[in-house]
């Protein structure tokens, strides 16, 4: 499988679970700041990361691992601790 | 590496919005390959800054009422009955400390790299104006929530305005304090805020782009040529402007995350009461400029003839000196070498300048409401303006080039004649040293008379090591120096190849 639909597919259908979890919560509590935060900075990291993928191979380079790599685990730790917050 | 099938979905994507908006069209000029670079966009994510502080801002000017009586509860009626509405106090306050210390940077490395010289001189006046601007943002927002902390800090403030000479006094009073008391105070603060100051802002922002369009962005001087991979020129749409959101997505990530992990509580509402109670103390940004005017050497007031002047007004003066100078620095700094390394004099002052401004911001934030005497002033300032141009220019003896581009072993020609100019270069060294030592020394005797009187605490401790460090750096020196003098004498037969210039 190549890196598009590798990285980018999951990533879109991330943000599209993002959003509705974001739409779902009480938006007045406290915690669900936190979570709403945490999702919107996934969804951020997200596109950083599809923008990122789109433009270098469209210059026929290679994607940056030292963007990649701590990207993805940005939005791994997020993951995780939206699920702890909740 | 690329599929074809994702790549074709965004490929289509990205033409369709430019066949509809026309973004590839040569609206803005290519940007050269070198440029995709994070710290060629810090101007760029200061606006992005400012976009998220004019989306926000709009949102809670929604709910905000500018008067005294009620600034303060509708800003709690935000936290409390608005959804997100804390959340977006908080990410408003926090993109506004980022906006202030990204406008910093982008300033600071324009200052490094030399940007403000020929034929950007106007570009760099336009940014410096942009931003005051900036810190007038953060000036007139921090008053409006009405706090005990917020008015207190703002009090600071408009309480130098007293000190100012009267024709300077009238202008700021008509700015900032309006026909006087607390509301018309605000609602001036309110408009500064929300209309004025953002107004002018676009102005110079957009004849700042106007003039980056004109000139394009400054090649880096590495010393080197440019690659043609680094010549090559990358189009605005889509490469620069996906590159640009990447960097404000991660921006935003980050913004949003510390704004949720330090959310943001709502101090307790202005009395006059509340406020005895507090110290007074300006917002970070800020903090620098406040422990200069807590000098005791500024205290009281001195005559000149009939009029009486504060001396607080001096140093306040000092500081508009400053700002002017930054200003000015394009008529300042007139040589042509741009690179870091060819400028040693103007390098050394500005690492002297952010180190002064770190160490005052923290000393400010350690010591609140206290005042400095004046033998701490003249350590620590003079210490540390002493330590770090010390290590900056030593740093450029051993690595640097003279300003004509030759090796710093081989001085410029120009100016003084070479005997004279090693008689003055020794001497400077002798005075520097001397300087220092008499700083590390003293300041050791201190740090270990506080120990010896006061205990082993934590902070004497620290006090001790870094003057016993200072002494080492200075002793190095003293050897480094005589090293070097004795080898020209041809005292010394064998050389050290780690004293040796790089160039040379």
């Amino acid at each position: 499988m190549d890196l598009v639909k590798r990285v980018i597919l999951p990533l879109l259908a991330l943000q599209a679970v993002s959003i509705a979890a974001m739409a779902s919560l009480n938006s007045l509590s406290s915690t669900s700041e936190g979570i709403f935060a945490i999702f919107l900075s996934t969804d951020l990291i997200s596109f950083a990361i599809i923008a990122h993928i789109y433009r270098v191979s469209k210059a026929d380079e290679t994607p940056s691992r030292y963007f990649l790599i701590p990207a993805l685990a940005a939005i791994l730790i997020l993951l995780f601790s939206s699920l702890t917050i909740s | 590496m690329s599929g074809a099938g994702g790549e074709g979905f965004l490929s289509k994507l990205v033409n369709w919005v430019d066949s509809r908006l026309g973004l590839s069209r040569p609206l803005l000029r290519p940007v050269p390959a070198f440029a995709i670079n994070p710290l060629y966009w810090l101007g760029a994510l200061t606006v992005v800054a400012f976009l998220i502080q004019g989306i926000t801002g709009v949102i809670m000017m929604l709910y905000y009422v500018p008067s005294p009586a009620q600034a303060y509860s509708s800003t709690q009626y935000v936290f409390q009955s608005v959804y997100y509405g804390r959340f977006l106090e908080t990410i408003h306050l926090y993109t506004a400390y980022a906006m202030i210390m990204l406008a910093f940077m982008h300033l600071m490395r324009g200052y490094f790299v030399s940007v403000h010289k020929k034929p950007r001189e106007v570009m760099w006046v336009t940014g410096m104006l942009m931003g005051f601007v900036t810190l007038g943002f953060g000036f007139t927002g921090y008053l409006l929530p009405w706090t005990v902390i917020s008015k207190s800090a703002t009090d600071v403030g408009t309480g130098m305005i007293a000190v100012m000479p009267q024709p300077v006094q009238g202008f700021v009073n008509f700015l900032v304090v309006g026909s006087g008391g607390d509301a018309a105070t605000l609602l001036r603060f309110y408009d500064l805020h929300v209309v004025v100051l953002p107004a002018v802002l676009l102005v110079l922002l957009t004849v700042k782009m106007y003039m980056l369009e004109t000139h394009g962005i400054a090649e880096p001087e590495t010393g080197k040529a440019l690659s043609d991979k680094e010549r090559k020129t990358v189009p605005i749409f889509p490469d620069v402007t996906l590159y640009l959101l990447e960097l404000a997505a991660v921006f935003g990530a980050g913004m949003l995350l510390i704004s949720a992990l330090f959310p943001l509580n709502l101090p307790a509402a202005y009395s006059a009461q509340a406020a005895g109670q507090i110290v007074q103390q300006p917002d970070w940004y800020f903090l620098w400029m406040y422990q200069i005017l807590k000098i005791q050497a500024f205290e009281g007031t001195f005559a000149i003839g009939s009029t009486h002047i504060q001396y607080l007004a001096v140093a306040l003066g000092l500081v508009t000196l400053l700002f002017v100078a930054l200003v000015l620095l394009p008529l300042l700094d007139r040589s042509k070498a741009r690179r870091v390394r060819a400028r040693p004099r103007f390098v050394t002052l500005g690492t002297i300048f952010v180190a002064e401004l770190i160490v005052l911001s923290v000393w400010g934030y350690l010591t609140p409401g206290i005042q400095i005497p004046n033998y701490q002033a003249a350590l620590v300032l003079g210490g540390t303006a002493l330590l770090v141009g010390a290590a900056s220019l030593l740093l450029f003896r051993a690595f640097g080039k003279t300003e004509t581009g030759g090796p710093a072993s081989k001085p410029s020609t120009k100016g003084l004649s070479d005997p004279k100019r090693a008689v003055f270069n020794k001497a400077s060294a002798v005075i520097i040293l001397c300087a220092l030592g008499a700083l590390a020394i003293g300041s050791t005797f201190q740090a270990l008379l506080s120990t010896v009187l006061a205990g082993a605490t934590m902070s004497n401790l620290v006090f001790l090591g870094l003057s016993l460090t200072g002494l080492v750096a200075v002793c190095l020196a003293t050897m480094f120096f005589v090293y070097r003098t004795e080898l020209r004498r041809s005292q010394i037969k064998r050389r050290i190849r780690f004293f040796e210039w790089r160039a040379g």
